[in-house]
Formats: structure tokens, C-alpha cells, sequence
């Protein structure tokens, strides 16, 4: 999904809704997918509970995720449901549609699309409404120049995982020093983005902005090209998003060549970029965790959560917590805000970037889907087991395959037993 | 490297040579990339000859392009010289100039930048540029309206290039397949480009003039999928991205291809049908008194890479013709024949069925080879040996690196006469 896609997610999902359409519904996420993740996520913080998800393939039924069963379509919706709201967000939108229609069920009352992948919309108003942003982005620009001097090359960053900012720190310096450039500002999004950004040292030059600001000043760069010394840091966003592909070519390309060669035009000559320093917060921490009844070496933290790639099935986290529990270990989970709930037998925890390494150094252990949190986990000295939701993510996303690390045991989801099992290995259970 | 580059590139030029400043000296290209071909081609025009090209990257070096020896800086300035005159075209003109300055050239003096790129350029944009940049775009959605004319998506080619479409069409109908995409059609530049297109079997494309093209790249630019347009070609949009990923891991032309479509590396090409002309490819022989399977097609002109000097190709005529073949030059416009040989001209649609009779097919890396690739007759397609970013021109444009041919004789230039030797040996199907 790029930002894009999510930004029209959010958008179908905030006009259903405004429209009420929600109340005393029977809903139903079509596809096990990314899409369906992030709109249950997005009911919940409306306090609006997903009833069911349903798939066409047999193999993810029975799953859980985020405490919602995922079954076949018939199962759910066979027997008619006058109330039922099924949100599909799929390029075989067409298809799913009329198997929906063959049950009884119909468009725009029961059928909802919320993304729709060939949006295609050249209207004047569309045009407008870039005109505009790239103005508010134009200026913007040209405030930043006269604070900053008239040579200063706007360095962008326009999402706010962790990860892709861990990225930009690691090669920020060398890029700089390379491309002689003395005068820079990078713009984040995202208190979290800012807090990776200050274990590099970067702070002095970096400016928190909100999306809107950041969506203007890359919708300028995408209008006035080499005019503004503007420069996107994201492979999925526009103008960058030509880069979007690389995630196909397998066994070559990762995520890291992408910022490290592509977005940095960076050689092999110039090394792994620089490590974050953290803080030494070992003491305020031990207290934090001692608090919470944390072993010294025996805990584990699990992060089942993650913005970009799929979740994995709610069992397999409860299974792997319930097992190291009987093991003698302490399992937390790392949650954050209210749509993050703990994994049943755990219990929750939320830390700010900079404890995260005496946190993890404290505990011993985590285990975490690939998300932007294992970036940051990569650099940390304990044992670190990374799920990968598929092959392909494993290959692109890879923290011993970008080189941030050598020793995370990196895992592909399969049947549940058998991720569970692979995750245990690591622990000798 | 944009026409807004390139003009920028000749006026500095212009001026320099207005000013005498080229007169009696040692004239030093630094860097060899698009910039340096275009200098040295452009002072060529002007009876003006480069002496030397100077590259940090040690796998240049002891090249040979356009004619001009490649060294090391510190080989050909490393002991000073008053007389000599260093043009830059580069981003990295200041670590360049450095390096220069420290055997002792100063700058506007011996060292002189021929392009201002990225980091030195001033940024300056006002209200009124930023309204003209609107009121075009406005007209650019009304011919993007117009040239859709209800297609829900266009595919746009936005160079007159052969190669490019080749390979925009060849992957085509895997991204229809698997993107369920309804209508559309193919828009590109000149009739040269829809008929290569027309030879892969697809039936809707249209040609746009150039104008029409560049309103279609900036809407596409501003407005990505949601236009409608889908560029498909590497280089056109955001400078320098994919440019960085050239040869990283073997990346190669292709590659670029797969991911602009979002393909998997894995993905299957469709191949070009040419039509069977056989009996005019016999009639085109016969007329212009060609043997079968003993004619020598040269293709010595390439639009986006450095040429082979006139003499090369002079020698390698005469020695085709020592051993009884008879040598053809591929002209097309105002293009002249190497000396020697017969011009001659045959259009994409009996190219196959003209070279299969004409047995042998000898080309600079263009996109005519990406035609030729399938064709079943004698193929050597030849590199000036020069690196590509992270790899050199064959990673990235070689046919078999691309999957396109894995007959095809594919050789670096080198020393003349080896080159010359070995395409004769293989031609004569002796041992390499």
C-alpha cells in the first residue's frame, strides 16, 4: 500500500463513517489483507468492533487477527444479513463484488469499495486541488529559504515509520559529505520520526512537520521538478515512487539499497552509514521494568503490531506468549496508542525510542513482525526474532539482508504451528 | 540528460569558443559521462578536437571513445601544464576541481565548468514562474483529456527511441494481465516508434507530438496513477534515481522495465512478430545485387552512447571485403555510409526477413539491436568499454544480460585490430 492507497482508505472509511453507515452493522472486511488490518484498526479507534473477515483462500481460515476470525465467505454470509457492511479493498474488487451480488448482497448498500486501485481522476477539481498544495508547498519553500539561505536543499521524509527515518539517519552524514552539501534541513513527520532522528545527532536540522505540510512540499517538488531543491526520501511516494518495483525484483534489491543507492546515490565504497548512540538509561529504566515485574535476561518483548505489512494470526503470538510464560520467561507487549491491545497472557508496555536498547538489554529478548520497530531493535545487543508475514517481504525488508545487523533470526510465517515452533527453537523450548 | 541541460551545456560552449578560448590549447574532458560525449561531439562540429579524456574510475582508463584515449587524472595532469584547458560537467565539480588544483590548474584559468549541476545551482522560483507552471498544467489535463479521448489508461513512451519501445511493448501485456486493466493505449513519439509497437501485435497506439508528450509526462509527474498516464521509460522522471541503480547487483536495462510495470524479476517478455517479406527481402537484395548469406550490414550510429571512430569502421569493411563479403551501411535521414560501402535502408517490419538473407548483422549498441535480437542470423553488436554507475554499458545494455539473445556476439571495444579480427573469425564460424 502506498500513501496514496492509505490516505484513500482513510478517506472512504471517514465518509462511511460520517454517513452512519457503521451503526448496528454486520461488518465484514473482505481479503485477509494489509487494507483490512488498518481499516479494523481504524473502527476500533472509532470504538467500532470488525464482526468477521472473510478470504477466498482456504488456508487463512480459522485464523485470528486482532481478535477477528477470519473464515470463508460463505460461512459468514450465506445465511443473508439484512445489516451486513462488507468493505473490500482489493484489485479484484470486480470479481469479489459479484460473488457478494450472487449471495443477495448489494452495491453501495451492503458493498462498500475503499480503495480503489484505478482510481483514475483527471477532472479540473482534481487538478486544483494539487495546484493548491503544491502553492502551500511552494511557500512553505520559500519560507524555509529565507530562514535557512537560499542554497538550502529540503531533505523529505514523508511517512512516519520508524524505520524509513532509521534509514535516513544512518546515511544522512555520509550523503551530506559526499554531495558537499553544507546547507540542508530535513523535514519529518511523527514525534517518532524526530526521536530516531536524535540518536543520530541530526536534531539542530531537522523540523517536525505535519503530513499536510509534508504532502506540499512534495507535491511542489512533483510540480516544479528541478526549479525547487527539494528531494523525496521514500521509495512508495511520488515523485520517488518509480522505485515502488524494486520490491519485486527478488533476491537482489532491498530496502536498504533503496535509500542507500537509489534515494542517496550512494556507491558500495561508502559503507554502512553511521550507528545511533542511545542514551544510557539503564538505570530509569530497571525501575520501569522492575515495576512491572520484569526478569532480568528472562523477559521477552513481543511487537505483533506494524503499519506496513500484514499482520499474522493472533494464535500464534498467544501460543509463543503462553509457552515461554510456562517457561519461566516475563512477556510483554509493546503497544502504543489505543488500537494496540496486549497479546492475552502479557502484559503492555510502552517506551520511548531512546530506552528502547536498556529496555531490550534488560529483558534479553524480542520477537516482533517486521515492522519499523525492528530497525531500531537491529542495532540492540539481545536476541532478536523477526517474523516476516511472506518470502517477499522477508527478502526486502531483511535486517541481516540490509546489513543492520547479523544475528536476527529471521522467520517466514507459515502454517501457525509451525512459526510458533520456529520461534521457540530460539529459545530452546 | 534533459534538452534544458543540453542547451545549457552548448551556450557555455558557445561562448567559450567565441572567446578563442579553445585556440592552441591542450583541450581535457574530465568525466566520462553524457555531458563529456556531448562536449566532445559538439566541438567536433565546431572543427574542435578534444586531446584526452580524464576519468577517476580506473576501469576507463586506456579507453578509446570517439577516437580520444581515456587516462587517469594524474597520468595525463598529474605533471602540470600551462597550456591546458579541463572542462566539468558533473555534480561533483567541486571534489573534481579540487583534485585538479592540488597538481596545480585554477580555476576559470585552466578549469572551467561546462554545466551547473545540483549542488551549485541557484534555486529561484517567484509567483510568476510558479503561475505560468499552473496555467500550463492546466492546458496539459486538457490534452491529456484530449488525447485519451476515453481510454482509462495511457502507456507513454516519451522518447524516440527504439529500444524503449521495444521494451515498453515487450512487457506490456504481462502489466495489462495482471493489473485488469480495461481500456487503454499506447502513446509515443513518431511513426518509427508506433510501427515497432504495431510489430508486437498491439493495435491502439497512437503517435503524439512532442509537445503533446511533455504535457503528458508533467501531468503524470504531479498527479502519478491517478492521471491515468503511466510513463514507461527509466530516465524520465525524477533525475538521477534509477540512474543510481545502474548495474547495482546486475541491474540492467530490462530490470528497469520490470519495475516500472511492477513485473517480478522472473517475468517473460513478449518477443516482436515481424511479418514474412521474404520475397521483398529477396527482391531488395537482388536489386541492389546483394549475396545471400555473404552481405555485411554495418549499424554504426547510436543516439545514446559514445560512437566508434569513421576509421574503425573503414577497416572493418576492408576487411570484410577482402574476404568476399559485401558491405552494407544501415542509413536512415542524412546519415552517411562508411566509406567504402553501400548504403542502404530497409524499414523495421522486413527487417527480419532481410537480414536472415543477409546473414550478417554488425552494429554499435543501439536500439537496433533490440530488433535485431531475434533475428536468426550472424549478430555482433559491439560496447565502448565505459562504466555505468555501478557496473559498465554491457551489465546494462548487454542483449544477453537482458535476456534478449543469447546468440549474439558481444564485444568491448578495444584494440582495433583484435576487434577486427575476432568479428572476422566469427563471422567465418572459426574459433574465437
Amino acid at each position: 500500500m502506498n500513501t496514496e492507497q492509505i490516505n484513500s482508505l482513510f478517506k472512504n472509511l471517514n465518509s462511511l463513517y460520517a454517513d452512519n453507515k457503521f451503526k448496528n452493522a454486520y461488518i465484514v472486511m473482505f481479503g485477509a489483507n494489509k487494507p483490512a488490518d488498518r481499516s479494523i484498526q481504524f473502527l476500533r479507534e472509532h470504538s467500532i468492533e470488525t464482526d468477521a473477515i472473510i478470504d477466498n483462500n482456504p488456508l487463512a481460515w480459522g485464523q485470528r487477527k486482532f481478535g477477528v476470525m477470519v473464515a470463508s465467505p460463505e460461512s459468514v454470509l450465506k445465511e443473508y444479513k439484512e445489516n451486513a457492511v462488507i468493505l473490500i479493498a482489493s484489485k479484484y474488487y470486480d470479481q469479489m463484488c459479484a460473488q457478494l451480488v450472487k449471495m443477495g448482497y448489494k452495491k453501495g448498500k451492503h458493498i462498500f469499495q475503499t480503495i480503489k486501485f484505478t482510481d483514475y481522476d483527471i477532472s479540473e477539481d482534481t487538478a486544483k486541488i494539487y495546484e493548491l498544495q503544491a502553492l502551500t508547498g511552494l511557500e512553505l519553500y520559500q519560507s524555509l529559504k529565507r530562514k535557512y539561505g537560499e542554497d538550502v536543499q529540503i531533505l523529505i521524509s514523508p511517512c512516519s515509520g520508524l524505520g524509513d527515518v532509521y534509514l535516513i539517519g544512518k546515511y544522512l552524514n555520509v550523503y551530506l559529505k559526499k554531495y558537499n552539501i553544507q546547507n540542508y534541513v530535513l523535514v519529518v513527520v511523527g514525534n517518532g520520526s524526530k526521536k530516531v532522528i536524535d540518536l543520530y545527532g541530526l536534531s539542530d536540522r531537522t523540523l517536525l512537520m505535519s503530513q499536510e505540510q509534508i504532502d506540499s512540499l512534495a507535491k511542489c517538488s512533483s510540480l516544479l521538478g528541478n526549479a525547487v531543491n527539494i528531494n523525496v526520501l521514500l521509495h512508495c511516494y511520488r515523485p520517488t515512487d518509480i522505485l515502488e518495483g524494486f520490491e519485486l525484483i527478488q533476491h537482489r534489491i532491498n530496502w536498504g539499497d533503496l535509500y542507500k543507492y537509489a534515494l542517496f546515490g550512494l556507491d558500495k565504497s561508502d559503507g554502512d552509514g553511521e550507528e545511533p548512540i542511545y542514551p544510557d538509561l539503564t538505570k530509569e529504566v530497571q525501575v520501569k521494568l522492575l515495576g512491572l515485574g520484569a526478569k532480568k535476561g528472562k523477559s521477552v518483548l513481543l511487537a505483533p503490531y506494524a503499519t506496513s505489512l500484514t499482520s499474522i494470526s493472533d494464535f500464534v503470538w498467544e501460543e509463543v506468549a503462553q509457552r515461554l510464560t510456562d517457561a519461566g520467561y516475563r512477556v510483554f507487549t509493546n503497544c502504543f496508542g489505543k488500537t494496540e491491545y496486549p497479546i492475552k497472557g502479557t502484559q503492555p508496555i510502552n517506551f520511548t525510542v531512546s530506552e528502547s536498547k536498556s529496555i531490550l538489554e534488560y529483558m534479553g529478548a524480542f520477537i516482533g513482525l517486521r515492522s519499523g520497530i525492528c530497525d531500531i531493535v537491529s542495532g540492540i545487543n539481545c536476541k532478536k526474532v523477526i517474523i516476516y508475514p511472506d518470502d517477499f517481504s522477508k527478502h526486502f525488508y531483511s535486517l541481516n539482508g540490509m546489513r543492520l545487523c547479523d544475528d536476527a533470526v529471521e522467520i517466514v510465517n507459515g502454517a501457525e504451528k509451525e512459526t510458533i515452533e520456529e520461534c521457540l527453537r530460539c529459545f530452546d523450548i | 540528460m534533459n534538452n534544458e541541460l543540453l542547451s545549457e551545456l552548448k551556450r557555455k560552449l558557445d561562448n567559450m569558443i567565441e572567446n578563442h578560448m579553445f585556440d592552441g590549447k591542450d583541450i581535457v574532458v574530465f568525466g566520462m559521462n553524457r555531458p563529456g560525449d556531448e562536449t566532445i561531439a559538439y566541438l567536433r562540429r565546431h572543427n574542435i578536437k578534444v586531446n584526452a579524456i580524464v576519468d577517476n574510475n580506473p576501469s576507463n582508463r586506456g579507453g578509446n571513445i570517439h577516437g580520444i584515449k581515456v587516462f587517469l587524472p594524474q597520468e595525463y595532469l598529474g605533471e602540470y601544464k600551462e597550456n591546458v584547458v579541463v572542462l566539468i560537467a558533473s555534480r561533483y565539480y567541486l571534489e573534481m576541481c579540487h583534485q585538479l588544483e592540488e597538481y596545480g590548474y585554477k580555476q576559470d584559468i585552466h578549469i572551467f565548468q561546462t554545466l551547473h549541476m545540483t549542488a551549485t545551482k541557484h534555486y529561484c522560483i517567484d509567483q510568476d514562474e510558479f503561475e505560468e507552471s499552473v496555467d500550463r498544467l492546466r492546458n496539459d489535463v486538457e490534452i491529456l483529456d484530449r488525447v485519451s479521448d476515453g481510454a482509462s489508461i495511457i502507456f507513454l513512451c516519451p522518447v524516440k527511441a527504439n529500444g524503449d519501445i521495444y521494451l515498453l511493448s515487450s512487457y506490456l501485456r504481462q502489466y495489462i494481465r495482471k493489473a485488469n486493466v480495461g481500456s487503454w493505449k499506447v502513446a509515443v513519439v513518431g511513426k518509427v516508434c508506433q510501427n515497432i509497437a504495431q510489430l508486437f501485435g498491439i493495435e491502439n497506439v497512437i503517435s503524439i507530438t512532442q509537445n503533446e508528450c511533455e504535457s503528458l509526462e508533467r501531468v503524470a509527474a504531479l498527479m502519478g496513477s491517478g492521471s491515468g498516464v503511466m510513463v514507461v521509460q527509466p530516465y524520465s522522471r525524477q533525475q538521477d534515481i534509477l540512474n543510481n541503480m545502474e548495474g547495482y547487483k546486475g541491474l540492467n536495462f530490462s530490470d528497469f522495465y520490470k519495475v516500472i510495470y511492477g513485473l517480478e524479476e522472473t517475468s517473460q517478455s513478449d518477443r516482436i512478430q515481424f511479418p514474412d517479406m521474404t520475397i521483398e527481402a529477396e527482391t531488395l537484395l537482388h536489386k541492389e545485387n546483394l549475396p545471400e548469406k555473404k552481405t555485411v550490414i554495418l549499424a554504426p550510429h547510436a543516439n545514446s552512447i559514445p560512437q566508434f571512430t569513421d576509421i574503425f569502421w573503414e577497416n572493418l569493411a576492408d576487411e570484410l571485403a577482402k574476404r568476399e563479403y559485401v558491405v552494407c551501411t544501415n542509413v536512415s535521414g542524412a546519415e552517411q555510409p562508411i566509406k567504402g560501402t553501400k548504403p542502404i535502408f530497409f524499414t523495421f517490419s522486413i527487417m527480419k526477413s532481410f537480414l536472415e538473407k543477409a546473414g550478417n548483422f554488425i552494429s554499435i549498441r543501439s536500439g537496433m539491436c533490440e530488433l535485431a535480437s531475434s533475428i536468426d542470423c550472424k549478430k555482433v553488436v559491439l560496447y565502448p568499454n565505459k562504466a555505468a554507475r555501478h557496473g559498465n554499458l554491457m551489465d546494462l545494455y548487454g542483449l544477453k544480460n537482458m535476456g534478449l539473445s543469447e546468440d549474439t556476439l558481444e564485444l568491448f571495444m578495444g584494440k582495433e585490430d583484435v576487434i577486427i579480427e575476432t568479428i572476422v573469425r566469427y563471422l567465418e564460424g572459426r574459433e574465437l
